[in-house]
């Protein structure tokens, strides 16, 4: 029972809800970038909302499938065919022995994810079957066998009334509470940095989005100290960082800020170029 | 037992408390620390406790409902916390090859501080290092303990690759590096043993509060070494350490 891998897409990798256990022997939590659509897929499906899904990032795999099961697509929005026929994004699809399935790009957001009843049944490694190098290969490749579980019968679809909540992902803003450095700030920076209209680099990836812009401050350094995915990190430079799943575990530029977990899910359908603005939340 | 002051209890996003002490690098107050969060963790069985120098980190596995609540549970806990003072941790000694092929910076920093590379050598494996925590990569140690004539800035330009096992100067730190990665640190050897295995449980061998010692091995040593690694049949030594 598994899936075969024609192609494996500019980057796609297998993720769960994360390690949780090991921060203390410096390995990141990973998991999947985007909590919200992943819930999503495997909820149309019937699945443990925490079943490992595939990440796939801008552009997809071809994928080949050794057995039945079913299937779904979720996110913001792509191109997907099963065998040749368009298949919608957010609806669970029956899919027969010997089909494949093609997401040849990400039509909005940056990532959407696929889901298999079940949940892959790749190895865990330190408790979970996120990809995270090198505890894990960096990302898919031909060469993965995607093993899936054994379905007798593939019950009937019936989540099709689910609705995906694309409100959530539309607004600019991201909310943040104080981070453990907020009260370093001067009222000045602290202004600013919540009235500037950032937008999202280039070298944002897995584990950090960076900020164009930058904002000088007057914050001075510290000593490593936790951070956690959706710290925001200001180095001495004036450039932000803020922290997503793959992020390290310590850090040492000031945390000003961290972003909510929907912020977090909000993110990481964010292009490059893409504007966001912070908006305080005061202590929830 | 010195006494320090009460902690900053935060909120750190949705799922974690962050506990601040806010005292800066003391070894003395390590151990102190230690002896909280190890009844903390006792305490609190499903939340992964963490610490830095001076701070812990209580990770929740879902959201905390009511922040204030536990925040008071936290407090309460912070005044039961047994007076057992850490006696006894690990001491390491490992293994560093300084042999120019793999200390790239061995020469150029000990032209900068004015002394023989052996004179370099002898600083770097003369003290009693200690572990403080892990973080920046899986199984990188951060070590306090570094002679402060060693103290040196990272280079300019960072290297896109660092090879694993490299041991750098940065700083007032030194350190290891667990695998292969970018790094901005001055490299003065390589240590041939792997801190860091998802082969084994757990995947690193070293506490917070290890000590840890270098110890200078030849290019010949070092190879022999790295041979035994690879069939598995060296261990470093490791011994109990009485604070």
């Amino acid at each position: 029972m598994s899936i075969q891998i024609l192609s494996a897409g500019l980057f796609s990798s297998i993720q769960d809800r994360g390690r949780f256990g090991y921060a203390r022997y410096g390995v990141p939590v990973s998991g999947v970038m985007d909590r919200y659509s992943t819930s999503f897929a495997n909820l149309l499906l019937g699945n443990d909302p925490e079943a490992a899904v595939m990440e796939i990032t801008l552009q997809g795999p071809c994928l080949q499938f050794m057995s039945e099961t079913m299937i779904a697509v979720s996110g913001l929005g792509a191109d997907i065919l099963l065998d040749q026929k368009k298949m919608l994004i957010n609806r669970p699809y029956r899919v027969l022995k010997n089909q494949k399935l093609r997401i040849s790009r990400v039509t909005r957001g940056v990532r959407v994810y696929l889901a298999v009843k079940g949940g892959f049944q790749t190895a865990k490694v330190l408790g979970s079957r996120s990809f995270y190098f090198p505890l894990t290969p960096r990302q898919l490749s031909k060469k993965h066998h995607l093993p899936i579980q054994e379905k007798k019968r593939v019950p009937k679809v019936h989540h099709a009334r689910l609705r995906f909540d694309d409100a959530r992902y539309l607004s600019k803003q991201l909310e943040v509470y104080p981070g453990p450095e907020w009260q370093v700030l001067s009222t000045d920076a602290q202004t600013r940095l919540l009235n500037t209209l950032f937008s999202v680099a280039e070298t944002s990836n897995r584990m950090a989005y960076q900020i164009k812009e930058k904002l000088p401050h007057d914050l001075s350094g510290m000593i490593t100290q936790p951070v956690l995915p959706g710290t925001v990190q200001y180095t001495p430079a004036g450039d932000l960082i803020i922290l997503m799943r793959d992020a390290q575990v310590t850090g040492g530029y000031p945390r000003v800020l961290q972003l909510t977990s929907q912020s977090i899910d909000r993110l990481a359908q964010k292009s490059v170029g893409e504007q966001i603005r912070f908006a305080l939340k005061e202590e929830g | 037992m010195k006494r320090f002051k009460v902690p900053v209890i935060d909120s750190f996003g949705e799922q974690a408390i962050l506990i601040r002490w806010e005292v800066g690098i003391q070894t003395e107050f390590l151990y102190e620390l230690l002896r909280i969060k190890a009844f903390l963790t006792r305490s609190f069985q499903e939340t992964e406790v963490l610490n830095t120098y001076d701070a812990l980190l209580l990770k929740y596995a879902s959201p905390i409902q009511d922040f204030k609540e536990e925040k008071g549970r936290i407090l309460q806990r912070l005044r039961e916390v047994p007076e057992e003072p850490i006696h006894q941790v690990t001491c390491h000694t490992l293994p560093v090859c300084y042999h120019p092929s793999m200390g790239w910076d061995l020469e150029e920093v000990s032209r900068r501080k004015a002394m023989h590379t052996q004179e370099l050598i002898q600083k770097h494996t003369a003290p009693l290092y200690t572990v403080y925590f892990q973080g920046f990569l899986p199984g990188f140690l951060y070590l306090g303990g570094l002679d402060p004539a060693l103290t040196v800035a990272r280079k300019g330009k960072p290297r896109l690759k660092v090879d694993k096992g490299a041991v750098g100067l940065a700083e007032h730190q030194t350190g290891i590096y667990p695998q292969h990665s970018a790094g901005g640190w001055q490299i003065i050897g390589n240590c041939p043993v792997p801190l860091f295995s998802v082969d084994q449980n757990p995947p690193s061998a070293f506490s917070a509060g290890d000590k840890l010692k270098f110890t200078a091995v030849s290019l010949s040593e070092y190879q022999a070494l790295k041979a035994a690694v690879r069939t598995g049949s060296f261990t470093w030594k490791s011994e109990p350490y009485f604070i």
